[in-house]
């Protein structure tokens, strides 16, 4: 820790950044000239294919960037997603003569709908509910494709399918695909660094942290989710414009798969890589036709891609190279200076921050905690002991709303949080750390901070806009002394470096109440120090802290006010000094003849 | 005499955290001795470390002559170390008498004679031989650590490591497994992680304490009881411990 | 009402099969904490392995299964060794993944061997079934039945009676604990593949002559075993072996009287009610409370 005290602006050259649209004209430029090749170059039918077939699949392989790459979240079905816009645009345009726009908006939405609402009945359970919910949600769609013959024409599949008149000519809309793949790509690419992204990438990186620094994970994962099916829909609608012809065995699981090995390979964090992935994989089999002759063995191949990518090239290609690229930018980035850290927490309620009377928590026969009361005075430091196995970290994770209690009541600033979800009680305006630090660790420090910053009900960052999130976040990186590494990666951080970051990005919330759950544990004796004096300058901006540790020369210090738990109830509670010298605390620490 | 477990400069890391900061300790043979100190000083991590479930980055661990740093776990049981750990992960879907015969799982015993064994072990820890065939899950907090220390003892430890017998005990339980873990030592060689510092010497030939990862004081029960390293350890220099 | 009952018949015969796959979901599940998503693939696979040998090869039926299974075995160890146990120290994404693509490697190495055409494989009986009062009892779905009770009451005695099954279930419940009783996790854990693969292919070569042996077989059937696991109480044994047969029965019904083509989609339609309704399924509290 570079000394902790220094709570004064960082005076760093800053380059005024430049506008957004210009600073991302580059991009456009290129996207342009893109489009404009696309509409002018003489390709024959073979490569127009092939580059049709790579501009929508890209498109679909995106929307798995976001909600893989991006939230975590897997997504066995994105064909049968991809089959909702194409199958729209097709029976729409052939068979009802219906505009391909509103065709196409249709199909968006139908996968828009679909997604939501599988998402929404699968995603509050793990994982695996996700995987297997998903590739049979494929299978159906692919039933219905097949047997439903009334609408869909069955395995004959949809001929004849429209394009909008202003781009009839294939060359015009290979050009239009390009434009609408660009616009996507600018989309993706940039969502990494709005609220939604950020809070997907939380999600990603460590659930339960995301949920207490104040996002609502399952709404992160169903807007994931419904974004993914959405750009799926919309490859769709796109690829039967450009064949002219759909069938059922175009979007089967089989399809699903190669969206998937596209995206893995590729790098499934990026939409670069997604264009990589999709761009090997269509034109590899091309080159490889043979294998096509053998029914199966290039989705073999595929499979044991697969196997070999999780395996031996987890980030995929991109992943690799960006890894390398991120490494030298974060180097040349200047953080911008920051102003003093100002916390000003809500003051609604009376004397008592916080209440609590009655607390228990029981799993099963278990009483962890047996009716605890703690009174948490404004403006102070308390700090909550107890030896190994008394209950503190249960009284904390209920607190914070990770475990629902079994009875009791909890008030804070006035509001009972005792039922709320933990991001809510994290807008009600508790800010927690943990013992084992949970930080973001994709993430730079800044952006871990700023994740911290957006939580909903801050004051202190105005309108919510990227510059005051950031300003926000240098005061609190500034106001524990790392200003000055903003832009780096967690990993690069120490472990005492790690937590001061955890405490900034509990701090840029500007919280009612600051939990700090052992915060010393790990750290040498210097850091002790630091982190004392860390907390003194807390403490002087009024902001209340409640804190767990072992540490007593720590907790004795700083803390006016000690609640100690013994076998799930309150043993003592009172001053420091006169609590520690407690015969019954001496006795459950050092033990009782 | 060379001791049955000797440990020089022991570290350990867990990622960034060195839990372990050089511990230098011996154990003789027939000995009980107590590792002290307060919460995350490093008592666990040792006992992990000696029974293989931490790997050193650093420093020797003999048993009977032997090095044993980096062996994995099923291996180091085998030759005679029993680890009795932390929260004693008593099997909770298995019954009471399967979790102990389990315990020789180190042994080639017929089934028939683990059984037998099983059974014997009931007259050292008559309060859980009614629970015989009740699940794991079941169990108060007490009858559980009977069975975490049954299960250890059925590997015939020549050495036994426990982590906290006594956490979240009440005072006659306590009292009860103390009793247990002297009745042991009459064939056992045990290092004990205690909390309760009191109950901890009470029963030990020497003592060590631990502070964020090294030994600040080790020495004869007596010797350490009352010194002040002891009480600043767990309350931080603040409070005297009324001898 | 006799239509009922040889449907009910049928049912259970179709759903014992799910059952056994997912009897296979469910032990891996508890030994590794992961979905294998190539479980069906090895009923597939050995429905294929019991073509080669008996039908190609022209091999005495026991000689073929005895074989069959034993490429099981075998397969359960590759599969332990190449997807597995390589990423076990990875989160649970990357693992299931992998075994995606592992079910995606078989079913298409299969395919890429065989060609698609769907082979026939005939039962183990002459006789085609018997006529018991309204029912009509096919020989075929008697033996899947009969050999689904044996295996469920072999598959207690393992775990409950030898020393071999309580050893998995302590190395399923804590494996740091079990290491530290010197029990080879490593080892349990492949025993666990190997069994589950055996199972799977004991489904496969089962269910063969009452489907044809296809490509598709594995995920149509993993597909209903896993359905079976969540409403039977995801991670409970007795659940899966209860979920399989209700979901057979129901699947049954539900071609008879509602729609044929869309037979496969009942249990996606049951899957999903499960999971908005109740996720912990007819048992289970097996939804943990999460920490």
């Amino acid at each position: 820790m570079s000394s902790p005290s220094e709570n004064m602006p960082v005076t760093v050259s800053v380059p005024r950044s430049k506008p957004l649209l210009l600073r991302h004209l580059p991009y456009f430029i290129g996207a342009a000239a893109l489009v404009a090749l696309a509409a002018t170059m003489q390709f024959d039918g073979y490569i127009l294919n092939i580059l049709m077939q790579a501009t929508t699949f890209a498109i679909a392989v995106f929307g798995l960037s976001v909600v893989l790459g991006l939230c975590g979240q897997i997504n066995l079905a994105q064909a049968a997603f991809f089959g909702f816009g194409a199958y729209a645009v097709g029976i729409g345009t052939s068979d009802y003569h219906i505009s391909y726009w509103f065709c196409l908006l249709a199909g968006c939405l139908m996968a828009l709908v679909a997604g939501a609402v599988l998402g929404m009945s699968t995603l509050r359970l793990g994982g695996h509910y996700l995987a297997m919910v998903t590739i049979s949600f494929q299978q159906i769609v692919t039933l219905v494709m097949i047997n439903a013959i009334w609408l869909t024409h069955g395995p004959d599949g949809v001929p004849r399918i429209g394009r909008p008149d202003l781009f009839q000519s294939s060359q015009s809309y290979l050009a239009f695909c390009v434009g609408m793949l660009a616009l996507v790509g600018y989309f993706v690419w940039h969502l990494p660094d709005t609220r939604l992204g950020r809070a997907m990438r939380a999600v990603r990186d460590n659930e339960l942290a995301a949920g207490v620094v104040g996002i609502d994970v399952f709404r992160t994962k169903v807007y994931a989710f419904a974004l993914c099916a959405v750009l799926g829909g919309l490859a769709g609608g796109l690829f039967a414009g450009g064949f002219a012809y759909v069938s059922p065995d175009q979007f089967s699981f089989a399809e699903s798969i190669v969206f998937l090995t596209m995206s893995l390979l590729g790098g499934v964090a990026s939409p670069i890589g997604s264009a990589i992935g999709t761009g090997l994989l269509i034109l590899i089999p091309e080159w490889l036709r043979f294998l096509k002759s053998v029914p199966g063995l290039y989705l073999a191949i595929y499979g044991l891609s697969v196997i070999l990518i999780i395996r031996f090239m987890p980030d995929g290609i991109w992943g690799f190279v960006a890894a390398a690229f991120e490494r030298w930018r974060a180097q040349l980035k200047t953080p911008p200076a920051a102003a003093a850290l100002q916390l000003k927490p809500a003051t609604v309620g009376g004397d008592i921050v916080l209440e609590v009377t009655g607390l228990s928590k029981y799993f099963g026969g278990l009483k962890a905690v047996d009716g605890v009361d703690i009174a948490v005075k404004r403006g102070g430091v308390h700090a909550l002991i107890g030896p190994n196995g008394s209950g503190k970290t249960t009284t904390l994770n209920v607190l914070s709303g990770l475990y629902k209690a079994t009875a009791g009541k909890i008030l804070l600033d006035g509001t009972d949080i005792t039922t709320m979800p933990p991001h809510q009680r994290t807008a009600a305006g508790l800010g927690r750390t943990f013992q084992n630090i949970r930080l973001f660790r994709s993430m730079t420090a800044l952006e871990n901070v700023e994740i911290g910053a957006e939580r909903p009900g801050n004051k202190m960052i105005g309108e919510g806009g990227d510059a005051a999130l950031t300003e926000r976040a240098m005061e609190a990186l500034t106001f524990v002394g790392l200003g000055g590494r903003a832009n780096e990666l967690i990993s690069g951080f120490s472990y005492g470096h790690q937590r001061l970051i955890e405490i900034a990005r509990a701090l840029a919330a500007n919280p009612t109440l600051l939990l700090l759950d052992e915060p010393a544990a790990g750290l040498n004796s210097t850091e002790k120090l630091e982190l004392h004096e860390l907390l003194k300058r807390i403490a002087a901006q009024g902001l209340t802290i409640l804190i767990i540790d072992h540490d007593m020369t720590l907790v004795s210090e700083a803390a006016q006010h000690i609640t100690v738990l013994n076998f799930g109830r309150r043993i003592a509670d009172g001053e420091s000094m006169a609590v520690l010298r407690h015969p019954d605390v001496v006795s459950a620490y050092l033990g009782s003849e | 005499m060379m001791p049955l477990l000797e440990i020089r400069n022991l570290v350990v890391r867990y990622g960034e955290i060195e839990a372990l900061r050089g511990v230098t300790i011996a154990v003789e043979e027939g000995q009980v001795v107590t590792l002290l100190g307060a919460n995350g000083a490093g008592k666990s991590t040792t006992l992990r470390a000696i029974s293989g479930l931490a790997k050193p980055a650093s420093g020797d661990i003999l048993y009977d002559g032997k090095p044993i740093a980096g062996l994995g776990p099923e291996a180091i049981v085998r030759m005679g170390i029993s680890h009795v750990p932390e929260g004693r992960r008593v099997f909770p879907g298995l019954t009471v008498k399967e979790n102990i015969m389990l315990g020789a799982s180190n042994r080639r015993v017929a089934t028939s004679q683990l059984s037998r064994e099983a059974d014997a072990m009931f007259d050292l820890f008559p309060d859980i031989r009614a629970f015989s065939n009740a699940l794991g899950w079941t169990l108060s907090g007490g009858q559980l650590q009977m069975v975490a220390v049954a299960r250890g003892l059925m590997a015939k430890p020549r050495l036994l490591l426990l982590d906290e017998p006594s956490l979240g005990l009440a005072p006659v339980i306590v009292q009860a497994v103390f009793r247990i873990i002297s009745q042991i030592r009459q064939d056992t060689t045990v290092l004990l992680v205690e909390q309760n510092a009191r109950m901890g010497l009470s029963v030990a030939d020497h003592g060590f304490v631990l502070e964020t990862g090294r030994i600040v004081l080790g020495g004869k029960p007596d010797e350490l009881w009352g010194n002040e390293a002891i009480a600043a350890a767990y309350l931080g220099g603040h409070a005297k411990v009324s001898a | 009402m006799d239509l009922a009952l040889q449907l009910l018949f049928t049912g259970i015969g179709i759903g014992a099969v799910y059952a056994l796959v997912a009897l296979g979901f469910v032990l891996i599940f508890r030994a590794t904490n992961v979905v294998n998503f190539a479980q069906g693939e090895f009923s597939m696979v050995a429905a294929y392995l019991m073509v080669v040998f008996a039908v190609d090869l022209g091999w005495p039926y026991w000689l073929s299964f005895l074989l069959a299974l034993a490429g099981m075995a075998l397969l359960g160890v590759i599969f332990n060794l190449g997807v597995y146990y390589p990423l076990r120290h990875r989160t649970f994404l990357p693992v299931i993944i992998a075994t995606i693509g592992a079910s995606i490697l078989l079913a298409n190495s299969v395919l890429a061997i065989y060609g698609p055409q769907p082979q026939v494989l005939q039962g183990w009986f002459e006789t085609p079934g018997i006529q018991l009062g309204p029912v009509y009892l096919d020989s075929q779905y008697l033996l899947i039945i009969a050999v689904t009770f044996a295996l469920v009451i072999f598959n207690y005695w393992f775990f409950e009676k030898t020393l071999l099954g309580k050893k998995l279930q302590a190395t399923s419940q804590d494996k740091e604990m079990a290491s530290l009783l010197g029990i080879s996790v490593s080892t349990m854990i492949m025993i666990t593949f190997i069994y589950s693969a055996v199972l799977g292919g004991l489904a496969g070569i089962l269910v063969a002559p009452v489907l044809f042996v296809s490509i598709q077989m594995g995920s149509t059937i993993a597909l209903k075993a896993f359905a079976a696991t969540i409403i039977g109480g995801f991670g409970d044994v007795a659940g899966a072996i209860i979920g399989g047969l209700a979901l057979g029965v129901i699947e049954t019904f539900g071609a008879a009287y509602i729609s044929v083509p869309y037979k496969d989609g009942f249990a996606f339609l049951v899957l999903v009610a499960f999971l908005i309704f109740r996720p912990q399924g007819i048992f289970g509290e097996r939804v943990a409370e999460k920490a």
